[in-house]
């Protein structure tokens, strides 16, 4: 049995007042183990979304369907208290935004060692020393002051960092990182893809990234998806989806890069509420066809990768 | 430690000029009474008529025809020596008469507010466990009936029930714990439910924060995170609001220590008022501020426990 998470069919939906949110529209993909997968695409493509759902960690209000297997297992039929035993301890997140992401009121030290002492059922001495251990291998030059700081007292690069020590004190199968470069400066993404490097030596966990940050994905990832209203447009090896992009939301990303071309995509992305017929990018789509607007195309291999184009069907 | 100290030193010094408000609408109110002291004072014994020059001369030896500023710094001067006057009624030291009843106002509040905290806190909590839950639903109406019932209509259901009907507990005096159940219940329902509602809005507010979905995502049992994550960070507003609401006890104690009959400093204002004992009320004024004020300063200091940016000098 292999470690591979499956994602078949998944289709996530929100119920709100304005209408029915379809955020993630049917899914089917294997996460690879032992690579770290991007999910790439912009604000409302629904990468979060799907990241999220491997954990069920979506608010109230959604509504998802199909499966997401891992080891034989429906991880959405699982029951609360099952999942429990798989959060944090076989999969693991890294939530988005440092400075919201601990608790104002604890110590780092604390939360980092405090799924572990549950999980694991360790006392407070096992769980300190291995909580230090945990941060010196994220290079805390002094782990032991860092671990009875409080949040607030810690810089923007270091919060990162402890949390990633706090996704990984439980030696996880998976990690699951949202956004981990969101609303960093320059000097601060650096280290953090650093950190992603020495995330995969420390721990040999598998990592689900899901990012905007395209030269992150491209300097850490094997394999990326690109999502665009929640559908999959594109997907293959790092290197080749952004050296030769097919699709022409890639082609659009990838030239919007402030190294690149620095040109924007024209247009917005769609309304999930009331999203396009055929296929979701074709309204701002420059190679579109008359088949565009009515059908949508499936995922085809192209030059050992999928792509979702009429292009090239 | 050094934090400590220049925390409290900063508070304190921050009561100084509250206090000296709260002098100043005391002294103010003695201003504006009706009554003339030097008259009130001649005419105790209810027979005598002073003349005008009686009066004038009794002004003068009172220091009444001095400048209102004049008077208030030695008014002022006098009450740091612990001299809040003589009652114009029972013509004793205003300063021994609080005092003597203080003892009674007091328990009566403390008991008031452990029961809003302990009652109130632990139900707003389960509310937002329980969030949008039948039992959620019913508990806020609840809150909501009881938060609309005058303390007063209260306590006179609760005596009919608890003391006429059931017997069990004494409708009046002073002494027992079993003394204070009803009085203290009836002063505390309202906050209660006020209370339980806050705790309500500011646990669920707390639980949409990021960090709880990262408990979550940790594998804890939902339970645990409420009381490791959510609790702490939803007191604060909470403490700030009891804060707010010792002063609704603390004034809602007269009415219920009238109809209890407790001798305590409510029903010894509420005397006053009715006397025109205008130094007694001033007495009164001055020294439920200063209960307020050092409340306060206890609700200052619990923050400092609660939120180590305070505590630890975080920008």
């Amino acid at each position: 049995m292999d470690n591979n998470v499956y994602l078949k069919d998944v289709t996530i939906s929100f119920k709100t007042k304005a209408g029915t949110v379809h955020a993630v529209n049917h899914v089917d993909m294997t996460f690879n183990s032992g690579e770290i997968t991007g999910m790439i695409g912009e604000t409302g493509s629904g990468k979060s979304v799907l990241g999220m759902s491997v954990l069920r960690l979506l608010a109230a209000n959604s509504l998802i369907t199909g499966s997401i297997i891992y080891k034989n297992i429906d991880l959405l039929q699982l029951t609360e208290k099952e999942l429990n035993q798989i959060r944090g301890k076989i999969i693991s997140f890294i939530p988005q935004n440092p400075d919201a992401a601990f608790d104002p009121t604890m110590t780092i030290g604390k939360q980092i060692i405090e799924g572990y002492r549950y999980h694991d059922k360790k006392t407070k001495t096992a769980g300190i020393s291995h909580g230090i251990g945990q941060l010196q291998n994220y290079s805390f030059h002094e782990p032991q002051k860092t671990f009875n700081s409080y949040p607030f007292q810690l810089s923007g690069g270091m919060r990162q960092r402890a949390l990633c020590a706090m996704s990984t004190t439980l030696s996880p199968e998976w990690i699951l990182a949202d956004e981990p470069t969101k609303g960093l400066d320059a000097i601060i993404r650096q280290e953090v893809s650093q950190v992603f490097q020495d995330l995969k030596k420390i721990t040999n966990s598998s990592i689900i990234l899901i990012t905007h940050d395209l030269r992150l994905a491209q300097r850490i990832c094997d394999t990326v998806l690109v999502l665009y209203a929640g559908t999959v447009l594109e997907q293959g090896p790092a290197g080749k989806i952004f050296d030769e992009p097919l699709h022409p939301y890639t082609c659009g990303l990838i030239d919007a890069q402030p190294h690149k071309k620095l040109l924007p995509l024209s247009g917005m992305p769609p309304s999930l509420i009331d999203l396009p017929t055929g296929c979701k990018f074709h309204p701002r789509c420059s190679c579109r066809k008359d088949i565009c607007c009515l059908t949508e195309p499936a995922l085809q291999e192209v030059n050992g990768r999928w792509v979702r184009c009429w292009k090239y069907a | 430690m050094n934090d400590i100290l220049f925390y409290l030193v900063k508070k304190l010094l921050l009561i100084i000029p509250v206090l000296l408000g709260i002098t100043i609408a005391a002294f103010i109110l003695g201003v504006i009474s009706p009554s003339d002291p030097a008259a009130v004072l001649l005419n105790m014994d209810g027979v005598s008529t002073p003349s005008a020059q009686e009066i004038a001369n009794k002004r003068h030896e009172l220091g009444l025809d001095r400048p209102f500023i004049v008077q208030y710094l030695s008014w002022l001067l006098q009450i740091l020596h612990g001299d809040l006057g003589v009652s114009y009624i029972t013509q004793r030291p205003i300063w021994d008469e609080l005092m003597l009843r203080l003892p009674v106002t007091i328990s009566l509040a403390s008991f008031t507010l452990l029961l809003v905290i302990f009652t109130a806190i632990p139900m707003g909590v389960f509310m937002a466990y329980k969030n949008n839950s039948k039992s959620d639903f019913v508990l806020r109406t609840a809150a909501l009936i009881i938060t609309s019932i005058p303390a007063f209509w209260l306590a006179i259901l609760f005596m009919w029930i608890f003391s006429e009907e059931l017997h069990l507990l004494p409708t009046s005096g002073y002494g027992t714990v079993v003394h204070l159940i009803m009085p203290s219940f009836a002063l505390a329902a309202g906050t209660i439910g006020t209370l339980m509602r806050l705790q309500r809005a500011a646990l669920l507010e707390v639980l949409e924060q990021h960090f709880i979905l990262t408990a979550k995502a940790k594998g804890l049992p939902f339970p645990m995170i409420i009381w490791k994550h959510g609790l702490l960070n939803s007191l604060i507003p909470v403490i700030t609001l009891l804060g707010n609401y010792f002063g609704a006890i603390i004034s809602g104690s007269a009415v219920i220590e009238s109809i209890f009959s407790l001798p305590g400093l409510g029903s010894y204002v509420l005397e006053a008022i009715r006397g025109r004992d205008y130094p007694a009320i001033q007495g009164y004024v001055i020294f439920t501020g200063l209960v307020f004020v050092l409340f306060n300063f206890l609700v200052d200091i619990s923050y400092f426990l609660l939120n180590p940016k305070i505590r630890l000098g975080g920008k």
